[in-house]
């Protein structure tokens, strides 16, 4: 079983890059900007990565049996009412 | 004494704010426009009144900014005022020919940079201005997308439990109105004040105005009235490319976006940093749209973006500067 992280982690993370690579050519008195906005983009990055290893991932023999099972009648996690239900 | 000359280059720096807010009235109306909210010709009133008022929120640091931070204030002449700003309208007609997503104002710095090059030589640029504009140029709409893309998560968050669908989004169209205000106000702040800056500069370099002076009220007034009467002037026919080119937008994101780009432009527009308001607006629009998926943004249209910020103030000075030799010359 193999876990990835996603690309919206890595999209954040790259984020999180540039804005350490432009801080030694931001002006002393505006540098809480730029650790402030990479803080924020490596929040994102960080939750988007637990959120991909947290997610069950499905194996062959799982997607195979999953492929060939009846749906379920009823759900518990079934949609969501219509609007104005 | 007042000159021909000079009331010609300050009417050109006006037709540029006109100019200015003409082409980027798009980019406070669009959402508001693609979600139904408002119509075109009512959303551009709704603009124009706010880019007016940004007088009265605002200070002009923005303005001190380009007037006295980015070249030395003793090398603007009528002629290297003029230069730069030619050579920002030019730079600006040829990425509109080649549909490059060019920023007015880095075109207008690149401008006043080459023409001050041509005339003084490299020592007549504020390398520390040019540092804070430069940072700028990348911060801007990474903090929109950022800030963008935080808020529609919390918002989307905070009603997801809320089954009543249709009242929910009446609630964000009202919203629209206010965050489209909102970027609107930022944007005539933001926008308005670079052409004050070149006012200025083309005042004090005249001798009209002593080197300390700040922003006649006369200059405030008539900027922001050129940058309204732009935005008036129905600068909607664009609306389409912002409003859904990038992502397809509803309210909810809309509101969120204006919101994000309004609150970076307040930012920016306190600390006397010249940002382009069609770069912060278009990195919220990335953000919102990144909450569905990756692939909901059109990375085309935003690498675009990305191209604008290489090439606008590196092409804005080459144009500037070859403007200027005949002025050397003579």
């Amino acid at each position: 079983m193999r876990r990835t992280i996603g690309r919206q982690a890595l999209f954040f993370a790259g984020i999180v890059v540039i804005c350490l690579l432009v801080v030694p050519f931001t002006p002393s008195e505006l540098r809480w900007v730029v650790w402030a906005t990479a803080g924020l983009a490596g929040l994102w990055a960080i939750l988007f990565t637990i959120e991909d290893l947290l997610r069950p991932t499905r194996t062959p023999k799982s997607r195979r049996a999953s492929e060939t099972a009846p749906l379920a009648p009823e759900s518990p996690f079934g949609p969501p009412p219509r609007p104005g239900r | 004494m007042v000159s021909v000359g000079l009331v010609f280059v300050i009417l050109v720096a006006l037709g540029f704010d006109f100019f200015n807010g003409f082409h980027d009235a798009a980019n406070s109306i669009a959402t508001v426009v693609s979600t139904r909210v408002l119509s075109p010709r009512q959303a551009v009133v709704w603009a124009a009144l706010f880019n007016f008022i940004a007088f009265l929120v605002f200070g002009t640091k923005v303005a001190s900014t380009i007037a006295k931070g980015v070249v030395q204030p003793g090398v603007f002449t009528l002629g290297v005022v003029f230069a730069g700003l030619v050579g920002a309208i030019v730079w600006d007609l040829i990425t509109w020919y080649f549909g490059l997503p060019t920023s007015s104002s880095h075109a207008l710095i690149g401008g006043m940079a080459g023409a001050a090059v041509a005339k003084s030589g490299w020592n007549s640029l504020i390398g520390s201005g040019f540092q804070k504009i430069a940072v700028f140029i990348v911060l801007s709409p990474i903090i929109g997308l950022l800030l963008g893309f935080t808020l529609l998560v919390l918002v989307l968050w905070a009603f997801h439990r809320y089954r009543r669908v249709d009242r929910l989004n009446r609630g964000f169209r009202v919203g629209q109105l206010f965050s489209a205000a909102a970027y609107s106000l930022g944007h005539g702040a933001n926008d308005a004040q670079k052409t004050m800056g070149v006012i200025l500069a083309l005042l004090i370099a005249v001798g009209l105005k002593p080197a300390s002076a700040g922003v006649p009220l006369w200059v405030v007034l008539s900027c922001h009235a050129a940058i309204a009467l732009g935005t008036l002037s129905g600068g909607w026919r664009i609306v389409h490319t912002m409003g859904s080119k990038i992502t397809k937008l509803q309210p909810v994101s809309g509101m969120s976006a204006e919101a994000a780009a309004a609150a970076t432009l307040f930012f920016t527009a306190a600390h006397g940093i010249p940002v382009s308001t069609t770069h912060t607006i278009t990195g919220a629009i990335v953000g919102v749209g990144s909450t569905q998926r990756l692939s909901a943004v059109r990375w085309g249209v935003a690498g675009r973006v990305v191209w604008a910020w290489i090439l606008t103030i590196p092409g804005a000075f080459v144009v500037a500067w070859l403007i200027f030799i005949p002025f050397r010359v003579a």
